[in-house]
């Protein structure tokens, strides 16, 4: 353990300040180049009929930030509706597959992100 | 530079069984592969390096790195399908850099510790095969320049060499495969100046080594300048707050996890959804043989402090999170520092065929078992019986078929269940509508229009009226794999408007009448 200690305690003050030093840089670049986003808003969906080939929604998405961009999924990265939205309340259908779908919508105000993920069966 | 006996025979280990899981896998084709191969095919065909992927696709501008997509089309001239040589640089680049790995550990420890590493490395920490048989590729690739870099940006600082000429072409090539890797390469930066101020080096060298490391960055800016001039319109696509705001929506849940959650992902899992005990080993080995560290060595541990603030900071972001994979380094390093006797390691190769994780034994297991461990990621089993609907369509279908495929979309949520959307690189026949990959410009009312046709017919393709819309675009095929997701068999093979003109093992090709 000694050649550790005997590093951490040459220099240390060098050592704390470049290390302060670097992370904070390290923190202001990741800020930038990802800024996270700022908030969730909440997506209710409601199934309005169902028959053998088809599920009908409505679904109601709680925010003022419009138009909300909608991908419904079944599978990851398999879109198979998408939509941009241009008021709070959207009406589909999807093919009846017995499946759980996850319906992702994001809208944006300049930098200002707003995301929910919707999950729900047919 | 010499080599030992113990390093050669890991060496042949480490080869051994990548062939081994290359004959396995035989074709790469998740993710990236298929976006990459896709636009690397329109390239040959249009016989242009071009932003503009009409007729063949709805994007009218698109930006991406272009080294992982233009070797594809330049071996096509040699009539090899992007596929094949997108599966054979994954191995060929995952060997070369756990080669340079080695080396890098030889700036840092003694010859029998950076065999250890080596291995350790090769066997179960390859950030390249992990991620290139994900199908994550360009990103996969960019790792042996990250590496190299490493390597000569450590001969600048440690040994004065005036290596900057070899980093500045090392870094040509990064720039025009995958940048997010500069990121780290960033904190390996900080690392060794860090331990240049601690060590009370004089200021004069390690100023004149930043200096050769600036001195070198004229290469990716030169080799660059083509490239802006084709692509300048569409470069910084992936900023578009759609493309940003749909990758958000990926990674969003990660918002709400935990201190602990997040900490579990940043040192236990893997991008590819893996996490495992070797990882826990990993990091625990690591801190462990902290303790033996000397001088140099200790750049490891800035490295990883540096690595885990960004790593923290940037843990919503769905592209920058793969950056964790480059803390496996350090778990190589564990590992190697304390497991030194040569049989010993080798014997854990059996036991790591059994453990869960994302080690090459692992996955030969999972292969020859037929297991998948996700079916969106790895679904190796199928490529056999892919390939045959792909033979029936080169010899049985018209150059200018049109194919509807299963599931599809924009952006960075499109692509088919099955990978139908192959079927372009491979046979030329063009899809009815894909843009799946992030950063494309394309006509947003016409794919909303195609959406609705698709969505229709997924949900009943026996309705005439979409039918005869879907006719309007030509489109002459409709292709069903075994995963379907919209498009559903039975309803097609009920129905009088199509008729099955190929079925096997789960693929279904119909004719529509």
């Amino acid at each position: 353990m000694t050649g550790v200690l005997q590093y951490l305690k040459s220099n240390r003050i060098r050592l704390i300040a470049s290390l302060m030093f670097f992370s904070l840089i390290m923190v202001i670049l990741t800020i930038k180049i990802a800024p996270p986003f700022d908030s969730k808003f909440n997506i209710t969906c409601t199934k309005e009929y169902e028959d053998g080939l088809r599920c009908d929604f409505n679904c109601i998405f709680d925010t003022d930030i419009l138009p909300v961009r909608m991908v419904i999924n079944h599978r990851l990265w398999c879109s198979i509706y998408d939509k941009t939205v241009y008021n709070n309340s959207v009406d589909f259908s999807l093919p009846k597959r017995n499946y759980t779908y996850i319906m992702y919508a994001v809208a944006n105000k300049e930098n200002y992100f707003i995301i929910s993920n919707g999950i729900f069966a047919c | 530079m010499g080599i030992s006996k113990l390093f050669v025979i890991y060496l042949i280990i480490a080869v051994v069984l990548r062939l081994f899981l290359w004959a396995e896998i035989r074709y790469i084709f998740g993710t990236d592969v298929g976006r990459f191969a896709e636009i690397s095919h329109i390239f040959y065909l249009k016989g242009q390096i071009t932003p503009d992927l009409r007729p063949y696709n709805m994007a009218y501008g698109f930006f991406y790195f272009l080294l992982p997509i233009l070797i594809p089309t330049a071996l096509e001239y040699a009539s090899i399908d992007p596929v094949i040589t997108m599966t054979a640089l994954v191995f060929i680049f995952s060997i070369l850099s756990c080669i340079v790995f080695y080396f890098i550990m030889k700036q840092f420890f003694d010859e029998r510790k950076s065999a250890h590493m080596f291995f350790f490395y090769s066997i179960a920490f390859d950030i390249i095969l992990i991620f290139g048989i994900a199908g994550i590729y360009s990103y996969a690739l960019s790792v042996l320049w990250f590496f190299l870099s490493i390597y000569f940006i450590n001969k600048i600082f440690f040994d004065g060499s005036k290596s900057w000429l070899n980093l500045g072409l090392v870094l040509a090539l990064f720039s025009v495969t995958h940048i997010y890797l500069l990121i780290p390469l960033l904190c390996y930066c900080f690392a060794l100046i860090t331990y240049e101020i601690v060590k009370e080096n004089s200021i004069k060298r390690t100023l004149f080594s930043i200096k050769q490391v600036l001195k070198s960055l004229i290469f990716p800016i030169l080799i660059n300048i083509p490239i802006i001039f084709i692509f300048g319109n569409y470069i910084g696509l992936q900023n578009d707050p759609i493309n940003k705001g749909l990758m958000l929506a990926v990674s969003g849940y990660r918002e709400s996890m935990n201190i602990y959650d997040r900490l579990y992902n940043i040192f236990f899992s893997s991008y590819t959804l893996m996490s495992s005990i070797i990882f826990m080993a990993g990091l625990l080995f690591f801190i462990v043989s902290i303790y033996k560290f000397r001088g140099r060595q200790f750049v490891w541990v800035f490295y990883s402090i540096y690595l885990f603030v960004h790593n923290i900071m940037a843990f919503n972001d769905t592209n920058l999170t793969r950056v964790i994979s480059v803390v496996w380094m350090t778990y190589a390093i564990g590992f190697g520092n304390l497991l030194i006797i040569p049989f010993l390691n080798v014997g854990l190769i059996p036991l790591l065929y059994f453990v869960p994780s994302t080690t090459v034994p692992y996955y030969i297991n999972v292969l020859e078992q037929k297991n998948v461990i996700n079916e969106n990621i790895y679904p190796w089993v199928l490529w056999d019986d892919f390939y045959k609907s792909i033979d029936y369509i080169k010899q049985n279908t018209a150059k200018d078929s049109i194919f509807l495929l299963d599931s599809g979309g924009a952006g960075c949520f499109g692509s088919s269940s099955s990978y139908g959307d192959r079927i372009f690189p491979l046979t030329s026949r063009k899809p009815f509508y894909f843009t799946d990959y992030c950063w494309a410009v394309w006509d947003y009312a016409d794919y909303e229009k195609r959406v609705d046709i698709y969505r229709g017919i997924s949900i009943n393709p026996n309705n005439f009226t979409i039918l005869q819309e879907l006719k309007t675009y030509n489109v002459t095929h409709v292709f069903i794999g075994p995963y379907d997701v919209g498009l559903n068999y039975g309803l097609f093979d009920n129905s009088s408007y199509y008729e099955e003109v190929y079925n096997d093992r789960g693929f279904a090709i119909f004719e529509i009448k």
